[in-house]
């Protein structure tokens, strides 16, 4: 058997739970263990671009089910969009996919979510009637409400812990927040970075205890990170075709990567 | 060896470096730590803010932005806040005292085992210090854990207590519906939920914050309703969907067995 792994600890690790603790692994079981430093990157990034193609299909899945959901559409309407997004899906969201292989940070900074929303507001344009497509303008709105609300919220418990704020002065705080809310604050925040509510901003909130002691920034709650990040997403098989309602796309459109998908076992984002 | 040059450690003779010390007799095995006093305190204080002056300093202003909150909510007089600083003030030199005193006695060479007994006894008197302000699980914020926090909660009035218990449970309200929002956008993002659908599933994690703190637990509590209530709130893609496990990311795969030769 040959193993072959980018990092020398786990190649060994695995190699030994093999063999049940052998120390002469190579001799004694006829286990080839390959430490191959220049193989690794290449090879993640396969899997990570892998990985990327499934969550986006998982987002586009979830996202059509959606636009049906509140637009009521039609029978022709979902074959509409199921066939583009099966066909167009790939080359329209080929920089995401290559962003994040490439990209060495589990954090990466590439926002699937963010470009499937987009591009799927693109074929609700093209696709759905005025009426429909209003409704689902405001679906995204509301959307952008609740993300909106959810990091001013946090950012709201941060102010909190630092400056022993009441909750009189949060829902203050909260406002001048919503004052000056920015879309790029949500991109940061799914990234792992919480925005700061600036001292600037909330100054005339605080009392001249608060202005003059100074932050007590250790008392930050230490807790992960539940949002999840960037790849907190659904994902969805390669093999598998978009479907919205029993209505799947056409057969004439190929499954691209699919085969790859199969290969590569096709599950290993799941726990 | 060139002269007029300080020699480097690969200078010395082979020999020479390869040869290990006699181990004393009746050693304990793995004396792997050299620990002296100042290096425990070093590490006592790193964990309380860094260094000693640090420590001070955090602890003033801990006290100072506590004592303005409960002067903002219910008022606090002067007397009172004297009281509790000089509390907070000497509890910082008796925390001072007790370490010193506690370290003192640490082994200089401690075993492993001993390393960690020690350590976890110096633990028990910073912990309190360490993590002010922020409440143990299932505990409130308020609970005092050190003495001057103690002092101010007895000298509170109760309609004062009162006050301070009504603040702080608006702010944990304001800080879980933060939490549950959390949740049901994961939630929104894995079942493609329409905003009426979040709407609603916003008041139930209003109703049981506890059971809609995490992706989990609020997946399972889905999981778990009545098949009429779920169809009432869910479409029947998302029902079957809400069926299966819940997917989490796994993004780290190294090792790739490529084959048996």
């Amino acid at each position: 058997m040959r193993l072959r792994c980018n990092n020398s600890f786990r190649c060994i690790g695995l190699a030994l739970l093999l063999t049940g603790g052998t120390a002469e692994l190579s001799n004694a079981q006829g286990i080839d263990v390959i430490v191959d430093n220049q193989l690794a990157p290449e090879r993640n990034a396969d899997q990570r671009g892998m990985n990327a193609r499934r969550w986006i299909r998982g987002l586009i899945q979830s996202e059509l089910d959606a636009i049906d959901s509140v637009c009521d559409l039609t029978q022709e309407q979902r074959q509409r969009f199921v066939d583009t997004a099966e066909g167009q899906w790939k080359f329209r969201l080929t920089t995401a996919i290559r962003g994040y292989a490439e990209s060495n940070n589990v954090r990466s900074p590439v926002d699937f979510e963010d470009r499937v929303e987009k591009l799927l507001a693109v074929w609700a344009s093209e696709i759905l009637h005025e009426e429909q497509y209003t409704q689902w303008l405001a679906e995204l709105t509301s959307r952008q409400d609740f993300r909106k609300r959810l990091v001013i919220g946090r950012m709201v418990e941060a102010s909190e812990r630092r400056l022993r704020l009441t909750s009189q002065q949060m829902e203050q705080v909260a406002e001048t927040l919503a004052s000056r809310w920015k879309d790029s604050w949500w991109s940061m925040y799914r990234a792992g970075n919480l925005p700061e509510a600036k001292f600037a901003w909330i100054s005339n909130i605080l009392n001249e205890t608060q202005r003059t002691t100074g932050e007590d920034r250790t008392s930050s709650r230490q807790e992960s990170f539940i949002s999840g990040g960037v790849v907190d997403l659904p994902s969805k098989s390669l093999n598998e075709r978009f479907e919205i309602a029993g209505v799947r796309s056409g057969g004439h459109l190929p499954l691209i990567d699919a085969k790859v998908d199969q290969a590569s076992g096709g599950d290993d984002v799941r726990n | 060896m060139c002269q007029g040059r300080i020699p480097n450690v690969w200078d010395r003779p082979r020999e020479e470096m390869d040869v290990e010390e006699a181990r004393p007799q009746n050693a304990p095995p793995w004396m792997n730590f050299a620990m002296d006093p100042e290096r425990w305190t070093e590490m006592a204080y790193s964990s309380l803010g860094g260094s000693k002056a640090a420590f001070e300093l955090l602890q003033r202003r801990r006290v100072r932005l506590a004592l303005n909150r409960v002067d903002l909510i219910c008022g606090l007089s002067d007397e009172l806040r004297d009281k509790v600083q000089a509390t907070a003030e000497f509890e910082t030199m008796r925390l001072d005292a007790t370490l010193a005193s506690l370290i003192s006695d640490a082994p200089r060479n401690p075993t492993q085992e001993q390393y960690r007994m020690f350590w976890n006894g110096i633990q028990k008197w910073i912990e309190p210090y360490r993590s002010l302000g922020i409440a143990p699980a299932g505990q409130s914020v308020n609970r005092p854990r050190t003495l001057w926090q103690k002092v101010l909660q007895s000298h509170l009035s109760p309609a004062q207590q009162k006050a301070l218990q009504v603040d702080e449970a608006k702010r944990n309200v304001m800080i879980r519906a933060t939490h549950s929002l959390e949740v049901i956008l994961r939630l929104s993002r894995r079942l493609g939920l329409t905003a009426r659908q979040r709407v609603s599933l916003e008041a139930y994690g209003r109703a049981n914050p506890d059971a809609w703190s995490s992706l989990e637990m609020a997946w399972a509590t889905l999981q778990s309703f009545p098949e009429e209530e779920k169809r009432k709130l869910l479409r029947p893609a998302q029902i079957e969907q809400l069926r299966s496990n819940l997917e989490t990311s796994n993004d780290l795969q190294a090792v790739m067995v490529l084959g048996v030769e």
